[in-house]
């Protein structure tokens, strides 16, 4: 009895390769292959709801655009300094210039207001707190002390609002111990050229140079 | 403060104040708080652009500062300020509509300075509009304004700095707003001679944009009580806001009571204006305080009915009627109605979700599965004591935990938001060179028109864009304009998750 | 009141009945059975009537019952042992039914033969098996002229075991449309918004006696099956509901507290991949179909 529904079972559920051809069915017909994986994007069985479009969201509109143009010809909008990418183009100097003429314009701020070292400084002031003990960057103790003394510096000299930036700071947060000699009289070589914004700019892609090089190279004076 | 929190704010920076104040942003953000050094060796910026970027943060309120010891200062980014750059429009549309186009002006120009002196900001406006006959714009019309707008508190004094002994480092402390005494003969005169050099200012100002924030808050109440009553259950709505400006905190999740007859008095003096209000102002209480939901609730019988509003409760309602819309788009309505069912049922089994929301079995087991790989909804096993059966069968509760449902659509806001802001840009940039040129053109037909030059002339620069260039541009400008709209409206569902997040969370 | 004595009434009323074979009224019963109360009665006799012993007639204002030829109980009587005890348990079920398993259990038959029963006293139109509209694999028997308990059936909601949803969703749209039409009496209503609400409120009452007239039911809706649907209207947000004093529900339409919010007026708040969606990768803003399509 059990074995006359076991083979009863088998013989309906699947049928021999020959069968089926005489059935006219070839082999994978039945199964027609998907081929594509699901496409990454589903369609979307809903659309999102219309937008408003009345006088009030035309004019936030307006207002919209007209504050975020003011604020890109303002100095709030930080512009990069170097375009250049490694290929010395003839444009680059005036690309430069019309640039820096932006740069020129300094941030219009309560100065009060600001933290110490975010306010226009003279940069003479920096070439003397640059003569310090060597310092070791991976000492927070040191960095403060280190910090304190040039902040000191630049506290006592004059805030006319000259906005020289202090370069080398990049580079001697960027350099490692080794450097530091070097990047020290660097800072000094340096401070005494930048004269304004700029050389600054120019003397930049030296300086990157120089990174590289600069054990090799005394200190130039 | 999330990720995508994050990618917003740095998405927002970009878009105002370019690439590297975006950098520095990013690396405030992800750190904390942190000193000028670590944020310079992080980001490999120059020193000099993370300064400047500093600035910006700084004058623009995005960023705080305070001192790690004597000389270092850390630096904070406050990314909820971020945000509200992109709400900016707003403000402007609130000043334009509610007191015209001078507190408009005002505002727009104080915007931009972040903080300014009175007599500057005065001087600045009345000089830029001197020549404009139209809209006669005098610098006694605007201090005039200027005043009214600092005495409804949409104008603040900005925090002032201040030196402990010892340190350079300044410490901002907030100041009271006092009204200020501006004489109007000077700022007359100082418009006579073009300078401001003779009068001594030195009160700096800013946009209170928390006062902004209860105007916005006000009128989403007042309008849901409009489309669920009516306009007169919305003045009524009105009226208790403002009385309850006079007794309570402007955001405490529940106001101090009203008295009836105070609201009676006020609606008796708008009587011309809402007659109906005004003859049945009790009933119209009775029915907001039922059918409002919620946002109203008698607490006492004292003074013929003591009344409270419920700017927490009224978050919440508001949160789940932006969710139930999310579910509704994303799930169906189908999905929306389970939802809603389980959040008033609170705890509900599988199978009662199925008879209360009249679905098929498998449609309805479906949907439920989905809003729980949503998050919109939750389970919670209940272990059954032990049956007579010996079999302990665990049973499953589903409910909503509306705290993190907002989360999670606070989350999508914030993501939609990134999205469409990272895709403005990318339109931007994919097209620039294009768009830059139309801005060129339009430059020069500029000069040419001052100039007077031909019109022949004109069209030939005119002519420099293409036709097929011009149908490109098109597009641009149509697909930015919807991009910033869905901004503007993904910042309007924004303010309704904050509202509902501003208080603690309670069980 | 235990089983037992409720067999036992039953019993003796059906005793009563035969001896009567006219019939009897409730009169009748109590006269013949002094010593229980009318109270006690009723449970027993709508049973029987509900296992449709009697038939029920009305007779110059009178109702009787009269017992019903048993044909069923008579076809059970040339049956073998097997066949009463499985006959009795599905019996006592009534017409809530009883599940196979329990039938197994109860009955210590091995699961070949109670299939042969069942299949013989379904043959005979003695039983039926009967989908559960709860779990729709599980089937359980009861007495063949017995109606199915609601909760077998599902009601009014159920053609054939199969939840007829779309009837529930004309429904829903048909009380949501007579909500509607009243809604706006609540707005600026001259008589104030009391009244006013009370004239946007409507009864469960008037609305299932709205949807009667339409005549779009086939099967007659009472005031419990017009409540199911309007709840799914509150639960919809389309509708709030209220008691009135007198404990009636009324319902009334409203529209949700604010307008869509802008996270549905974005591709991202109905977009299926917005939780894979990245700065990087396959998904991206940038790279985002539905946003181009939704920019075009």
């Amino acid at each position: 009895m059990a074995g006359r529904g076991r083979g009863r079972g088998g013989s309906n559920l699947s049928l021999t390769h020959d069968q089926l051809q005489a059935l006219g069915i070839a082999r994978g017909e039945n199964t027609p292959q998907i081929v594509a994986p699901p496409p990454l994007f589903p369609k979307l069985e809903v659309k999102p709801l219309p937008l408003p479009s009345d006088a009030a969201t035309d004019y936030m509109l307006i207002v919209k655009d007209q504050f975020i143009e003011y604020l890109h010809e303002s100095p709030a909008y930080v512009r990069k300094e170097a375009e250049t990418d490694g290929i010395e183009r003839y444009s680059d100097k005036y690309k430069m210039l019309a640039l820096n003429a932006k740069k020129d314009k300094v941030l219009d701020c309560v100065w009060a207001n600001m933290p110490p070292e975010l306010r226009p400084q003279a940069k003479k002031v920096r070439k003397a707190a640059t003569a310090g003990p060597k310092r070791k960057l991976n000492d927070a103790e040191a960095i403060a002390k280190r910090l304190q003394t040039l902040e000191k510096k630049e506290i006592q000299g004059d805030e006319a609002m000259e906005t020289n930036e202090n370069e080398e700071t990049v580079n001697n947060q960027e350099g490692n111990d080794d450097e530091e000699v070097e990047d020290e009289h660097e800072e000094e070589f340096e401070m005494d050229d930048g004269t304004d914004y700029a050389n600054n700019y120019f003397d930049n892609g030296e300086d990157y140079d120089e990174e590289d090089d600069n054990l090799d190279d005394g200190p130039v004076y | 403060m999330s990720h995508q929190m994050g990618r917003v704010v740095s998405a927002i920076l970009e878009r105002h104040f370019g690439e590297i104040v975006q950098k520095v942003g990013d690396d405030l953000f992800s750190y904390g708080s942190r000193p000028i050094s670590m944020i310079v060796r992080n980001t490999g910026l120059p020193r000099n652009q993370v300064i400047d970027s500093l600035r910006t943060l700084l004058k623009f309120d995005l960023a705080t500062f305070e001192p790690y010891n004597d000389v270092i200062v850390d630096y904070k980014l406050l990314p909820d300020n971020v945000l509200l750059l992109i709400r900016y429009p707003r403000y402007l549309l609130q000043m334009k509509s509610k007191y015209g186009s001078e507190a408009e002006l005002l505002v727009e120009e104080l915007l931009q300075q972040a903080t300014c002196t009175a007599t500057t900001l005065l001087f600045n406006i009345a000089t830029k509009f001197k020549d404009d006959k139209e809209k006669s714009i005098t610098i006694l019309g605007l201090k005039d304004m200027f005043i009214s707008l600092v005495t409804a508190g949409y104008i603040q004094q900005a925090p002032v700095a201040e030196l402990k002994e010892g340190s350079e480092i300044p410490t901002l402390v907030p100041v009271a707003t006092i009204v200020p005494d501006l004489d109007s003969r000077a700022l007359v005169q100082a418009m006579n001679n073009g300078h401001i050099n003779d009068i001594k200012d030195n009160i700096y100002w800013r946009v209170n944009y928390d006062r902004f924030h209860l105007d916005f808050r006000d009128e989403i109440m007042i309008k849901a009580i409009t489309r669920r009553i009516d306009e007169n259950a919305g003045e009524l709505m009105r009226f208790l806001l403002e009385k309850m400006y006079l007794t309570s905190a402007p955001w405490a999740p529940e106001s101090s009571p009203l008295c009836a007859v105070e609201l009676r008095e006020r609606c008796r003096s708008a009587a011309t204006d809402k007659p109906l209000l005004h003859q049945f102002v009790d009933q119209y209480l009775k029915v907001l305080e039922e059918n409002g939901g919620g946002f109203v609730r008698r607490v006492g019988d004292a003074g013929s009915g003591q009344f409270t509003v419920r700017s927490r409760h009224a978050a919440l309602q508001l949160v789940l009627c932006a969710l139930e819309h999310c579910v509704t788009e994303r799930l169906g309505s189908k999905a929306a109605r389970i939802f809603r069912l389980i959040y008033t049922k609170k705890y509900i089994e599988e199978d009662d979700i199925q008879k209360n929301a009249m679905l098929v079995n498998k449609e309805c087991k479906q949907l439920t599965y989905k809003l729980m790989e949503e998050h919109f909804i939750s389970v919670q096993p209940m272990r059954k004591p032990a049956s007579a059966g010996g079999m302990a069968k665990a049973i499953y509760l589903y409910h909503v935990k509306l705290h993190s449902v907002a989360y999670t659509g606070l989350e999508m806001c914030y993501r939609s938001l990134h999205n469409v802001l990272r895709r403005a840009a990318h339109e931007r940039s994919a097209h620039a060179r294009l768009v830059d040129k139309q801005r060129r053109v339009r430059t020069i037909v500029h000069g040419m028109r001052l100039r007077g030059e031909t019109q022949r002339n004109i069209d030939d620069v005119e002519e420099t864009l293409t036709p097929p260039e011009l149908a490109v541009l098109q597009g641009v400008e149509k697909r930015l304009k919807q991009l910033s709209t869905a901004e503007l409206e993904l910042d309007r569902n924004l303010f309704i998750f904050k509202w509902y997040f501003m208080y603690p969370y309670v069980e | 009141m235990s089983v037992k004595i409720e067999d036992q009434l039953k019993e003796k009323i059906l005793n009563v009945a035969k001896k009567n074979p006219k019939g009897i009224s409730h009169k009748d019963i109590t006269a013949a059975i002094p010593e229980v109360s009318s109270a006690e009665l009723v449970p027993v006799i709508n049973e029987l009537l509900q296992q449709e012993y009697f038939d029920l007639f009305n007779q110059n204002g009178v109702l009787v019952y009269k017992l019903k030829a048993q044909t069923s109980k008579q076809a059970v009587k040339g049956a073998d042992n097997e066949e009463k005890v499985v006959y009795n348990l599905i019996e006592e079920a009534g017409n809530k039914g009883i599940w196979i398993r329990d039938i197994r259990v109860r009955s210590n038959l091995a699961n070949t033969q109670l299939t042969k029963v069942l299949k013989n006293l379904e043959s005979k139109k003695v039983i039926k098996a009967v989908k559960c509209v709860n779990a729709s694999k599980k089937k359980v028997y009861m007495l063949y002229n017995l109606e199915p308990d609601r909760s077998i059936s599902g009601g009014a909601w159920y053609q054939d075991q199969d939840f007829e949803s779309e009837f529930v969703d004309i429904l829903n749209v048909q009380c949501h449309r007579f909500l509607s039409q009243r809604a706006d009496k609540i707005k600026n209503n001259p008589r104030g918004p009391i009244v006013g609400r009370t004239q946007s409120y409507a009864t469960a009452n008037e609305v299932q006696k709205y949807i009667t007239d339409l005549g779009i039911s086939k099967v007659e809706l009472d005031v419990e099956d017009v409540i199911t649907i309007l709840n799914t209207l509150v639960y919809d947000g389309k509708a709030e509901s209220s008691v009135y004093p007198d404990g009636s529900k009324v319902y009334r339409a409203i529209d949700p507290l604010i307008p869509a919010p802008g996270l549905v007026q974005v591709p991202c708040g109905v977009c299926p991949l917005i939780h894979s969606c990245d700065s990087t990768g396959l998904v991206t803003p940038q790279t985002c179909v539905y946003m181009k399509e939704w920019l075009e």
